[in-house]
């Protein structure tokens, strides 16, 4: 719920109370008176597509690393592009991984990306929606202090929060309707807890609150923006079953 | 074999359902968004004439439209239910419209039918494997509605239209912006809800909706008196335009009342970490301070046992009579009445309260804080009610529009002190 829709709401609640009033005093008174597979920090599918069993491929089959869009998804989030590999899977599912990577120093996370290899046009949504789960997952310190410090569909609908946000300032030729077709899709009306990413009611406020959120209130800062989402905007799309 | 022969018509069905992009399983029918000449019929007819003529009315039938018939409380009057269906689409709907202009100039038409709770719940237990695909592709028409802005969406639950929310809580809808621009200022919603079982057994189980809403406001940048004290954010809301449709419905049913009304939503950004109790406390304590400022007014606080002998109610009593009296459809929807409310009467001392012909009433209550909201802290609603001769007395008019502009000052104040 919108805050113009919560002071409406409460605008309409005076007015149930005024007839009340009426018809209860006023009467008488007249009268007186981290498994991949697990969840999409984990995984999902777009447009209840079957999912067919098979193993990842270790290659980005769809080049998504030299996607112009995703390159933009990712410079906006201030990721670093080195840190991202992207991984197609037959029948796969969207989903995000860490990935330990022993180097000649030391030991660095890299966040790998994994997509359905024969994703078509609905691909942009999900990934940013991934793209979003990496800056969550920076913002938390690792995956672990995530999931430890969010429930499940907290973390799901602020990276759809951050997805409409994206979209938005970075992608702005793409279009609302596919694009938010593509993440509502992905909810379920009967969620799991630990799994939960929202029904697709709550997927799609998410999303909305994202495309109209005033970016410039939080100085353009998408830590900020997914703060202020935990802080207030969850609260108020959960409010409403 | 016969058990085969099923199974294969089974597919034959689900096959024919997906070719024909709309849902005819389980009776949730996907097909009204995207009857796209029907929809530009209505769309341009509600632009054309915003309200609709007595001569196109006819009484309510059994059952549902004569449980909203009796629900519409104020609106009862200006309800009207259609002879005619606005478009071939809602034929088999019942269709309900307005014979007066609303203040703030939107129009609109809610149209809804007999659907089953089962078939809901059936759609939601099936939906990642059988009905997220059809959803898919009855937006993706839809939004290809020459009328349409283009924008097709799962719809909150905070769309469900308001004449349906005094028979139904939403479960399912979809809606699509008419017109142009983001956000547009017309939409139709489709959905379905559940149906009030207070209406009784022989109500159906749920119902499908359809409203289109044009001219709309809501979805227009509303002005709002918001105003910064130290931390805190209030707005102030004299819902004028609500007030103003109020009055006017009473002075054409003869009623010696008339109220004004004020609404304070309270927010402050650094209250991380405050717990419930301590919000509601806080708003208690603003309460307590209107209070004592319409009681040096001369105003008188009922106590219980006068409430009862004037009301047979007791506090606890009205607020839950109160409570029963929200829609059924605007229940449970985050914003909820905060614990006790207050009634103060003038009786004295005002020259239409001469002779005991009038009186002058205030009503203070409030909202709770959205729970898991940080920055929320509810809202103060005060309600000025002016009865009897002072309802038709011009001074009356201004002494209680003082009392709502004292009632601002003094929030503001305590806000500052804090």
């Amino acid at each position: 719920m919108t805050p113009f829709q919560q002071r409406e709401k409460r605008v309409r609640l005076s007015f149930v109370l005024l007839l009340s009033w009426l018809s209860l005093a006023a009467g008488p008174l007249i009268a007186q008176g981290s498994n991949p597979e697990q969840a999409c920090l984990y995984s999902f599918v777009v447009g209840g597509r079957a999912l067919r069993a098979a193993p990842c491929i270790d290659e980005d089959p769809l080049g998504f690393a030299k996607n112009v869009d995703l390159a933009r998804v990712i410079r906006a989030f201030s990721i670093r592009p080195e840190l991202i590999r992207f991984r197609g899977c037959d029948g796969g599912l969207f989903s995000t991984a860490e990935e330990h990577v022993s180097g000649s120093s030391q030991a660095t996370i890299r966040y790998v990306i994994s997509y359905p290899s024969d994703a078509q046009n609905d691909f942009l949504a999900p990934i940013t929606h991934e793209l979003a789960h990496v800056l969550q997952i920076e913002m938390a310190g690792g995956l672990e202090p995530l999931r430890d410090s969010l429930a499940s569909k907290r973390i799901e609908l602020g990276a759809d929060f951050l997805t409409g946000i994206i979209f938005s300032f970075a992608l702005k030729e793409a279009r609302l309707g596919e694009f938010q077709h593509n993440l509502s899709l992905m909810g379920l009306y009967r969620d799991s807890a630990s799994k939960a990413h929202g029904s697709p009611t709550q997927r799609t406020s998410a999303f909305r609150r994202g495309v109209f959120f005033n970016f410039a209130r939080v100085s353009m800062s998408f830590p900020r923006a997914s703060q202020e989402f935990q802080a207030n905007i969850y609260g108020e799309i959960v409010a409403v079953p | 074999m016969a058990k085969l022969l099923r199974f294969r018509s089974g597919l034959l069905v689900h096959a024919l359902c997906i070719l024909a992009a709309k849902s005819a399983c389980a009776d949730i029918l996907l097909d009204k968004l995207t009857a796209c000449n029907d929809i530009e019929r209505v769309y341009i007819a509600l632009r054309a004439q915003p309200t609709v003529p007595l001569s196109d009315c006819r009484p309510p039938g059994d059952g549902l439209e004569s449980a909203l018939a009796s629900r519409a409380g104020a609106d009862a009057s200006r309800l009207c239910f259609l002879r005619a269906s606005p478009a071939a689409f809602l034929n088999s709907f019942s269709c309900v419209r307005f014979t007066s202009k609303t203040a703030n100039g939107a129009a609109d038409v809610t149209c809804f039918r007999a659907a089953s709770l089962r078939d809901i719940q059936v759609y939601k237990e099936q939906y990642a494997e059988k009905f997220a695909r059809i959803e898919s592709q009855y937006l993706a028409a839809a939004q290809k509605c020459a009328v349409s802005t283009g924008d097709s969406a799962n719809a909150a639950p905070t769309l469900f239209p308001p004449v349906a929310s005094m028979l139904a809580q939403f479960q399912l809808g979809f809606i699509t912006s008419l017109g142009s621009g983001r956000p547009s200022d017309s939409s139709i919603f489709h959905g379905y809800g559940e149906t009030d079982p207070a209406i009784g057994t022989s109500a159906p189980s749920a119902i499908e909706v359809v409203y289109v809403l044009v001219n709309s406001p809501i979805r227009r940048s509303v002005p709002v008196d918001r105003r910064t004290v130290g931390t805190w954010l209030l707005e102030v809301d004299d819902t004028a335009t609500l007030e103003r449709d109020m009055n006017q419905q009473f002075a054409r049913a003869g009623a010696p009342m008339r109220f004004s009304v004020i609404n304070y939503s309270l927010a402050r950004e650094d209250s991380h970490g405050m717990t419930m109790s301590a919000k509601l406390s806080l708003t208690s304590s603003l309460h307590d301070s209107i209070a004592e400022e319409l009681q040096a007014e001369g105003f008188n606080q009922l106590s219980e046992s006068e409430l009862r002998r004037q009301t047979g109610r007791s506090t606890e009593e009205l607020f839950r009579d109160i409570t029963r009296n929200v829609p059924f459809g605007s229940r449970d929807q985050g914003v909820k009445f905060a614990p006790g409310f207050r009634i103060l009467f003038k009786e004295t001392g005002l020259p239409c309260t001469r002779s005991g012909r009038g009186a002058v009433a205030a009503y203070l209550t409030g909202t709770q804080p959205v729970e898991g909201v940080q920055r929320d802290f509810g809202g103060i609603s005060l309600i000025i009610a002016r009865i009897g001769a002072c309802s038709v007395s011009s001074d009356a008019r201004i002494y209680a529009r003082d009392l709502l502009d004292e009632a601002t000052e003094d929030i503001v104040g305590a806000l500052r002190r804090r």
